[in-house]
Formats: C-alpha cells, sequence, structure tokens
C-alpha cells in the first residue's frame, strides 16, 4: 500500500473536487445554451458562439489573466462580490473551479450542441401530438434523447479540468491546500531539488484518475444506448 | 357532432383547397403521391399552419383564421400514427404506449390499455425496445399510441407503406379488428387504391390539392369506376363468397345475380370482398363463344365509349355495377359495337388475383 503524505492527498482531493464542481455547474448552462444554439436562429448567435469558444484558442494565461482582472479582489466583478456578498474567487478553490468551468465550457458544450442537433424534430413532433407541451417535450424526449452528448461533454469538461493549468495557476495561484491541484503540484515538485520522485508518483495517480474517468463514462455509454440493442 | 375540414394555403407553389365533412368511421383520403394529402392532416394535427383554415373537431372549434383561433398541437387532442412511425427510441414499447395515456389521465376513457394491448397483439412487445420492432410491430404499436391518448381524431398517414405485402395484409386485419371499437372518426391517408376501398367506410379523392369526391365507399367505388380520368383505369366490385372448390383453387363469389369465379385459395365462405378487374384483362365478345377456356362470362351493356388517345375505354355495366374495358381501335371497329349495346365481358379466373377481404371494415 503507498502512503500519501499529506500534501499528496489534498492535491488529489481537491483536484477531484474542483474538477467535480466545475463540470456539475457548467451542465445545466451547457445543456440550455447547447439547446439554443442547436435550435434557435438569434442575433448575433455566431458572435455568442465565438466569445464562449475563445479560452479554446485563447492561451490559458491569457485566460486566467481577464479572470483575474475581473473576478479578483479588485476586478470589477469580484469587487462586486466582495461588497455585496463578501464572497471571492481569488485565491480561493471556487476560483480554481472558476478557472476551470471556463476551460471546460467551450467542450462541454459542443458535445451537447451536436447531440441536440442529431436529434431527430420529428419525435418531439410525434410526442406534441400525443398532449406534452414544449417543457415537457424536453424533459421527456430531447433531454433523454441528447443524454450520450451530455455525458460526453461531462467527460471532456472533467477531464479538461483535471488536467487545467496555465489559468488556474494565473488566476488563483499555487497555494498548498486551497488551490493546488494535482498538476500544479506535479510542476511545484519538479521545480525543487530532488522532488522527481514524487512528481513521478504524483503523475501516476494521475493516469490512474484519468483512466478510470475514462472507462466510467464508456460504462454509462453503453448503459444509455442499451436500446439499440 | 361536427368535423369539418376547411383549409386554402399554399405550400411552395403547391396550392390547397379543399372542404371536407368528415363521416363517422375511417376516411380515406386517395390520391396520387403529392396531391397534398399529407399536407392536409398535417394542418390539422398543427404541424403545419395553412393561410386560411376552419377546423372543427369533435364540435371544437381548432383552427379558425377569420376568429384568429388556433390551438397548439398538444391542445388539439388528434391521434397521429406517423409513416415512419416515430416510436420513441429510448423507451421501450409500455412506455411509448403509456406516453400520451399518462399525459390524457383525465379525460374519459375512450380507449383501454388492456383492451388495445389485446386487439393489436401487443402483448409480448411491450419489454422491448423499438430498435428490435420489425415495421409491422412499430406501426401496431404507434397505433396504440396514438388512441391511447384518447383522442377526438385519429389520423394515419400511410401506415402501410414501408411494408411487404404479407405484412400490409396483416396490418389492415389490425386495423380492421381497430375499427370495431373505433368510436371516434379517423383518416387514413393512401395511394393505394385497393387499400383505400378495403378501409374506407367514406372515400375523400384528393388530386393537386383539391378535393375531386367524397363519398361512402359504394358510391365512391362507382364514382371510380366510371370514372374518366386515365388514373382510374381498373375497376372495383363488391361481392360476397358463395363457393369455394378448395380442389380446383377455384372461388365463387356473388355479384347481384352474377357469378365471377376467381383463382384463390385463401377466402372463406361468407365473406364480403372487394375484387379487382383491370381494364386490360377484359375481352368483348358479342356472344358467348362456346369453345373457350375462360371461366367468366359477365353480360354487360355498355353505358359509354372513351377515345384514349389510340385506345377506346368500354364503360360496361351490370347490376348497378360499372366495370372498365379497354380495347384497340382495330377490335372496337371489328366488333361493331356502341353505346346501348349489350356484350359479354369475359374474364380468365387466373387473372383476377386481387381478392381483399373486406368483412372485417
Amino acid at each position: 500500500m503507498i502512503n500519501f503524505s499529506q500534501e499528496e492527498i489534498s492535491a488529489i482531493y481537491l483536484s477531484l473536487k474542483i474538477a467535480l464542481v466545475a463540470s456539475l455547474a457548467s451542465l445545466p448552462f451547457a445543456i440550455i445554451l447547447g439547446y439554443l444554439f442547436a435550435r434557435k436562429e438569434f442575433f448575433l448567435k455566431k458572435f455568442f458562439i465565438s466569445l464562449l469558444n475563445l479560452p479554446l484558442v485563447l492561451p490559458p494565461v491569457v485566460t486566467g489573466y481577464l479572470l483575474l482582472i475581473t473576478f479578483g479582489i479588485n476586478g470589477f466583478i469580484g469587487k462586486f462580490l466582495l461588497d455585496y456578498f463578501n464572497f471571492t474567487f481569488a485565491f480561493r478553490w471556487t476560483g480554481a473551479a472558476l478557472a476551470c468551468a471556463i476551460m471546460g465550457f467551450p467542450l462541454m458544450i459542443r458535445a451537447i450542441k451536436l447531440s441536440i442537433e442529431m436529434i431527430d424534430i420529428k419525435y418531439e413532433e410525434a410526442a406534441k401530438t400525443l398532449g406534452a407541451n414544449r417543457l415537457f417535450v424536453f424533459i421527456s424526449i430531447t433531454l433523454p434523447l441528447s443524454l450520450p452528448g451530455i455525458v460526453a461533454g461531462f467527460t471532456l469538461c472533467f477531464a479538461r479540468a483535471l488536467g487545467e493549468f496555465g489559468a488556474t495557476v494565473t488566476f488563483v495561484s499555487n497555494i498548498p491546500g486551497e488551490t493546488q491541484t494535482l498538476s500544479t503540484a506535479i510542476y511545484n515538485f519538479l521545480q525543487i531539488p530532488n522532488g522527481e520522485l514524487m512528481a513521478i508518483r504524483l503523475t501516476l495517480i494521475s493516469i490512474f484518475i484519468s483512466i478510470s474517468a475514462l472507462i466510467l463514462s464508456e460504462i454509462i455509454f453503453d448503459k444509455l444506448l442499451r436500446y439499440k440493442r | 357532432m361536427k368535423n369539418i375540414i376547411s383549409i386554402k394555403t399554399k405550400i411552395s407553389n403547391f396550392a390547397i383547397d379543399v372542404n371536407i365533412d368528415l363521416k363517422e368511421g375511417i376516411n380515406c383520403f386517395f390520391g396520387p403521391s403529392g396531391a397534398g394529402k399529407t399536407s392536409i392532416i398535417n394542418c390539422v394535427a398543427g404541424i403545419k399552419r395553412a393561410k386560411e383554415s376552419k377546423i372543427i373537431i369533435n364540435n371544437n372549434i381548432l383552427e379558425d383564421t377569420t376568429k384568429g383561433i388556433l390551438v397548439p398541437i398538444h391542445k388539439r387532442n388528434i391521434g397521429y400514427v406517423f409513416q415512419d412511425s416515430r416510436l420513441f427510441p429510448h423507451l421501450n414499447i409500455k412506455n411509448n404506449l403509456l406516453y400520451g395515456l399518462k399525459l390524457n389521465y383525465r379525460k374519459n376513457e375512450k380507449f383501454n390499455y388492456d383492451e388495445i394491448i389485446n386487439l393489436l397483439g401487443l402483448d409480448h412487445l411491450i419489454h422491448r425496445f423499438p430498435y428490435n420492432l420489425s415495421g409491422g410491430e412499430k406501426q401496431r404499436v404507434a397505433i396504440g399510441r396514438a388512441l391511447l391518448a384518447q383522442p377526438d381524431l385519429l389520423l394515419m398517414d400511410e401506415p402501410l407503406a414501408s411494408l411487404d405485402q404479407e405484412k400490409k395484409d396483416e396490418l389492415i386485419k389490425y386495423i380492421g379488428k381497430i375499427n370495431e371499437i373505433l368510436n371516434i372518426p379517423a383518416i387514413y391517408v393512401s395511394h393505394s387504391i385497393s387499400e383505400t376501398f378495403t378501409l374506407g367506410a367514406s372515400i375523400h379523392f384528393i388530386n393537386n390539392g383539391n378535393l375531386i369526391y367524397s363519398g361512402n365507399r359504394d358510391k365512391a367505388i362507382n364514382f371510380y369506376n366510371k370514372s374518366k380520368n386515365f388514373l382510374f383505369r381498373d375497376s372495383y366490385i363488391i361481392g360476397k363468397v358463395i363457393k369455394i372448390n378448395s380442389l380446383e383453387g377455384l372461388t365463387e363469389i356473388k355479384l347481384g345475380k352474377e357469378k365471377l369465379t376467381v383463382f384463390s385459395n385463401t377466402l372463406d365462405l361468407d365473406q364480403k370482398v372487394i375484387v379487382k378487374i383491370r381494364s386490360t384483362d377484359i375481352i368483348i365478345s358479342k356472344v358467348i363463344p362456346d369453345k373457350l377456356s375462360s371461366l367468366n362470362y359477365i353480360k354487360t351493356n355498355i353505358v359509354d365509349v372513351v377515345f384514349e388517345k389510340e385506345l377506346i375505354c368500354l364503360i360496361l355495366n351490370f347490376e348497378k355495377n360499372l366495370i372498365k374495358a379497354l380495347l384497340t381501335k382495330k377490335s372496337y371497329k371489328k366488333l361493331n359495337i356502341k353505346k346501348g349495346t349489350y356484350c359479354y365481358a369475359i374474364i380468365k379466373a387466373l387473372n383476377i388475383n386481387d381478392v381483399t377481404n373486406i368483412s372485417l371494415v
């Protein structure tokens, strides 16, 4: 049995917590926006899609810096949150989750939008003729039929969040026990003499977590698509 | 009970202008592909919007453009069986069937779950998913699902279109069974005339977005048989099976006082059947030839002679039935016949192979 140090445990725990919270909090927004982008036409639609995809192409440091100047203690949203709600993202694990969510959001929304576009609108028509209103059609037909895409989007966002480095370190730094995740911890150990062994241990743990997450999502896919067999 | 469909609209340069008064039972909309039949029922279901419309089903006004009334799809109470069945792939058969039932549980029950399952033979399917059902089974489930939503009107858009002949006959039997408990009007869209005459209690001929003729089955058959429209070339006659000789494979069908012998082994005694007679299969003779193999010689009266390019179409009458016979101009001249002449229509028993049982409907 491997004995984990306090620092390692906290990095593993924080990584999982941040990735999970980032993905879960993004999910409802991604489903709603994915539906809107897939089904509705509106003014400046392409602009909004590009804007949300921006973190995919920008250097992560830039995204982190932009987060810092908006959500930091002196940023215009950060200052507002601190003054009125006594809440801040700066140098907290919540900030790391925000950075991860922003970085993973384009991947999540892309998968969900695609899967909603794939649904034949005829099923929704049929549901309406059976007496279902719009909301019920969405809940009982659209959502379940797009579930594979939702799971894929969630997995991608979660994976992106686990590996997120640049934006996190720029926005909330690398504070052990608060914002230090597996990736920032590995980077940290590589900077100190004789830290390589620790870095390798954490690398192996990262690989283990990532593979487990991917296998889990494959299992869920299988379950979801059982009706096609 | 008032059931009126009045639609005037244009769908990408194709004009539809119909006034249809629905009758009890199955109303068949017959017409060639692209005649506007599906567009009409899509307007009734609310899936398509018409420019000018007045749709009243079961005394409820669903659409009235003059009054600005437009009831949304889910409040119309109209069951729709689509050509491609559209069963929800993620739900098993039971949940597909229950989908509309659960949403309409407050309404008084017109169709009972157990009864529908029983009539449509769905019992062994309910735990399966649509993915591994055959085309015919899917359509049966779709019919059940639509009925269990307790609709005021049932729409069926060519439900047999994607099935092979054997499955078509099977599904027609199931639709016949449903017809016995059908306490609401139904619209059945088809471009097959034999399906139309088999299932329709009332028949509405639609072409180019217009209603050409509406009437009950007997009248519609008569209209069809005497129509000079080139589309309607074959004739249909309703009769009753009176004698079966299974050794020789022959069945006798009574048509008024006349009898028709057909080569068929699939019919039962006393069944009401509809017989299709192709106009090209009829030989016209002024006398009964004594050395001819054919088994059928029907005495008829020529009621009309229609010239169609190089062919002649004779419209023949016997006992209130009309049949059409196609001749070449040469044969016509040779026989020296005209309107009012009596002659014999000779048909080989082997050529009459489209006989459908309609006792169920």
